[in-house]
């Protein structure tokens, strides 16, 4: 039994106590929508951002180096950006633009979510969750082999009984390859090769061939061919362990979100 | 539901399939090795050589780093970056799904050091910070509505140090642990390698000094040190004493490897030390031992070569960053570009050698991708930019990066990732390789390359499909020096070049020499030695270009022109046994529609700006082979 103290709810629980004991800290002071107060910090914080040097110091002393001409510039400048941002906000300017809506989204979801990192996991619920999403433990088909490489198809069949007599000409990306992905030898060879290798009919430790490639011509020895399987439970136990976190905390989230979309009515009028 | 709208106002301001197997030239042990020998060379003995070409990227960052999490990067976890690089599926802070074509070998997720995930623990009220001196001020900021000054300790933490309070080394600790854990977690010895590591970010006067500090291991060893930051000391001699420290006290091994030299304004390869005295013998020791490598390209510009350096070299001025330093405090000055550029600083590095006994700028080449949004992406038609501003969109060739505080986001380039030719897929056998430097980078394509430096070869040892054997039987591979020449010899090189699998032909493969003469004076000379076609080099010595298939229209181009596969045998011409030398080998695709293209084809931009380039020729740099007389 997992103890009270480490349900997810519990720890989601706090976390929520905690971001509206936030809320409330950082609720704006109440200043009435249509005054814009002029002060000091609020200068300072305006050059900071203009300039994008953000030394207050450096912003302070600009101000006081100020002429009145200047300063009176500068107040122009505050009070047209304060109430061109404000006018803005009323219209709905802020949540029409695509990428700000994205932004205020991703702070949202950051800001309504929490992580929950250190529940203990029972044997049974990793082997469940193995069970359930095999399809994640699948590992790609490997080939291990070797190869000799001619350029053109005489070659390659004058040197094609038993062991090649000759050693062929070079090919760039090696002769051997160990444990290699079957897309990766798709990538290398051409993916008429890679099947050729994979096809059962195709023997381990004799040489085969000429096959064809999208460089030329290859006698091949395969040395091991492990199809695409299913890695066991104790191989990726651990891995497991992490994916279940992942998605508990995927689902976290997702019950955030939930429970912000659910503060709306939501009506389809598609 | 009101007071959370205002709540995320407020915050506004806070602002599988691995290739295991890929260059494999024969297994270590490979019994029937034999069978491939036919009596007309040397049989390869042990084959105890790295097979495998490991791609990763060294240098990432998550929201774990204050000017991530600062620039819209809220969610996206040290986890997530290795999700991704495995081959998962992520959503993108634009909304769009987003998957690498192909999973990368090996990750290092490099945060940075000063406040270490302290802005997203402190905006989702993480109790570690309650009582933390910065985070009580980072309260009071966000109460007089001053968010944005969070942002600014973090500037402050790397070039005012003493300004900001940094957090206490036991919570630095607690979090680190953290990062080293998620490591740990995610390493997978043989399929995927997690190398726990940060960023050191100093920058002293605005001048970039960064360096990304890796780890050999994990829990046990990393997680017993704080990161050391650059609150604790700006200064790289003081990083490299605290690796030192930390390898005595763990018996862990750690390396540094720092990069953007380009927007350091000099200081990256410099005469002196921040202190002020001249490079001695110590400092050139101790920088060789704990940098054995440099970052040379990444998305904020290109940093092999310049071309007022090397104005004779028509390939230099790719990707050039070089109008400031990283604050932009300061512009660039000519004097100091030789002090910033890779090939200089191989040049620089031969002048100490020869002056010293002892060579502070012996490093191998590595590229890898600075990525701030957790997503390790290098490919032109597949690339999500550094920060979460910069994925794709219809505006960002027309914005500014870091909501406009720095340079354009069209400048940013897909760049780039680190090869490692290793053993196997081990946090071991990947370290190894980038201690004794057999590695090289690229600016994001998957280009291999084979280097082998020897006094012995044969114009015919290039031809044989055991090139490789013979590479490290009679040779050395990159990053490493040539060993004493037999009387009269010149070196000679085996080079071998294939285009990325599924990606662009090759153009041409070069081998750069930098060489010190008698008087002193440093010299560098570009060969071309390998090449598509039946092209010949005109009068002035040019090779002509390979010319080009693009359709930037369509975002489109075709392996019609170019080479699958370059290779070739190389003797220097102008060896002199009495000079130092180094040697490196740069690559060269096809010209390919740049990221820019495949952003106006997709969203259908009528009238991107004309100096906005829209081709690119990616290219690969191996690390050096070195010759001291």
């Amino acid at each position: 039994m997992v103890p009270w103290y480490r349900q997810p709810l519990v720890h989601f629980c706090i976390f929520g106590a905690l971001f509206y004991a936030a809320v409330e800290l950082l609720r704006p002071p109440p200043d009435a929508d249509d005054t814009i107060r002029l002060t000091r910090a609020g200068l300072i914080t305006f050059i900071e951002r203009r300039s994008q040097i953000f030394q207050p110091l450096f912003a302070a002393a600009k101000l006081d180096a100020m002429s009145a001409d200047e300063l009176a510039a500068l107040k122009a400048e505050y009070i047209e950006e304060e109430a061109m941002f404000r006018a803005a906000t009323q219209l709905g300017l802020d949540i029409q633009d695509y990428v700000i809506r994205r932004r205020m989204v991703q702070k949202m979801d950051y800001a309504a979510t929490g992580e929950t990192t250190d529940l203990a996991l029972s044997e049974e619920a990793l082997k469940a969750y193995y069970t359930a999403n095999q399809s994640r433990y699948r590992t790609p088909a490997r080939l291990s082999f070797k190869h000799v490489f001619f350029s053109t198809i005489e070659d390659a069949e004058l040197n094609a009984f038993g062991t090649p007599s000759s050693v062929g000409e070079r090919f760039a990306y090696g002769t051997t390859f160990d444990n290699i992905a079957q897309q990766d030898v798709a990538d290398i060879f051409g993916a008429d090769f890679s099947a050729a290798l994979m096809a059962p009919s195709a023997a381990l430790g004799r040489w085969l061939g000429p096959i064809a490639s999208r460089s030329g011509f290859h006698l091949v020895k395969l040395r091991q061919r492990t199809p695409a399987t299913t890695a066991d439970f104790a191989a990726v136990r651990q891995q497991v362990e992490i994916d279940i976190r992942y998605d508990q905390n995927q689902a976290a989230r997702a019950e955030a979100i939930a429970d912000i979309i659910a503060a709306f009515n939501v009506r389809d009028e598609f | 539901m009101r007071h959370l709208i205002v709540l995320a106002l407020f915050l506004s301001v806070i602002g599988l399939g691995h290739a295991d197997g890929i260059g494999s030239d024969g297994a270590p042990g490979d019994s029937d090795a034999s069978e491939f020998g036919n009596g007309d060379y040397s049989p390869a003995t042990g084959r105890d050589y790295p097979t495998r070409l490991l791609w990763g990227d060294t240098h990432l960052h998550s929201r774990n780093s204050a000017d991530a999490y600062s620039l819209g990067n809220m969610n996206l976890s040290p986890a997530d970056a290795y999700r991704f690089a495995r081959g998962q599926v992520l959503t993108a802070h634009n909304g769009q799904k987003v998957k690498l074509r192909r999973p990368l070998d090996f990750l290092v997720v490099s945060d940075h050091a000063e406040y270490l995930g302290g802005n997203y623990r402190f905006a989702v009220n993480d109790p570690l910070l309650k009582d933390i001196e910065i985070a009580k001020r980072w309260r009071e900021y966000i109460a007089n509505g001053e968010g944005f000054k969070v942002v600014v300790s973090f500037v402050d933490s790397v070039t005012n140090p003493q300004r900001t309070p940094p957090f206490p080394k036991p919570l630095q600790r607690t979090i680190w642990q953290e990062a080293v854990q998620t490591a740990d977690d995610y390493n997978n010895p043989g399929t995927f390698t997690a190398l726990p590591g940060y960023e050191w970010t100093s920058m002293i006067n605005g001048n970039n000094l960064h360096r990304v500090v890796i780890f050999k291991q994990g829990m046990g060893y990393a997680d017993k040190i704080a990161p050391f930051t650059a609150q604790d000391s700006t200064d790289p001699q003081a990083l490299w004493k605290a690796l030192e420290d930390y390898e005595q006290r763990t018996g862990g091994a750690v390396l540094a490897i720092a990069h953007n030299g380009n927007l350091s304004n000099g200081m990256m390869f410099p005469e002196r030390t921040v202190d002020g005295k001249k490079l001695g013998k110590t400092y050139a020791q101790m920088r060789t031992r704990w940098e054995p490598l440099y970052e040379v390209s990444q998305v904020k510009g290109d940093g092999e070569a310049h071309p007022k350096l090397s104005p004779e070299d028509e390939f230099a001025d790719y990707e050039t960053w070089d109008k400031d330093n990283i604050g932009r405090s300061a512009a660039k000055q000519d004097w100091m570009l030789k002090h910033e550029y890779a090939r200089s600083a191989l040049k620089l590095g031969l002048q100490h050698q020869a002056k010293l006994g002892a060579n502070p700028f012996k490093f191998g080449m590595i590229a890898s991708t600075d990525g701030h949004n957790t997503f390790s992406t290098t490919e032109e038609d597949n690339f999500f930019g550094k920060f979460p501003e910069s994925e794709p969109s219809a505006t960002r060739m027309t914005t500014e990066m870091a909501q406009g505080a720095l340079w354009q986001n069209w400048r940013i380039v897909a760049s780039g990732y680190a090869a490692v030719w290793a053993r196997e897929n081990t946090r071991a056998a990947i370290f190894d390789a980038m201690q004794r430097r057999e590695v090289y980078g690229t600016t994001g394509s998957r280009i291999m390359v084979r280097l082998f430096a020897g006094w012995d070869f044969q114009p015919s040892d290039i031809d044989r499909p055991n090139y490789v054997d013979i590479g490290y039987e009679k040779g050395v591979p990159m990053g490493s020096d040539l060993p004493a020449p037999p009387r009269g010899s010149v070196p000679k090189f085996l080079v071998v070049a294939a285009k990325d699998p599924i990606g662009a032909n090759l153009d041409r493969v070069q081998i750069i020499k930098g060489w010190r003469e008698k008087d002193g004076g440093l010299k560098e000379k570009v060969y071309d030695v390998a090449w598509s076609g039946t092209r010949q080099p005109g009068k002035d010595g040019k090779l002509p270009p390979v010319g080009s298939t693009v359709n930037v229209t369509n975002a489109s181009y075709s392996n019609t022109i170019g080479a699958a596969q370059l290779a070739t045998y190389w003797q220097d011409p102008d060896f002199d046994p009495k000079q130092h030398a180094f040697y490196y080998v740069r690559v060269l695709e096809i010209p390919k529609p740049r990221w820019t293209a495949y952003d106006v084809k997709y969203f259908r931009i009528k009238d991107a700006a004309k100096d906005i380039p829209m081709t690119v020729q990616d290219r690969a740099y191996s690390s050096p082979i070195w010759y001291t007389p």
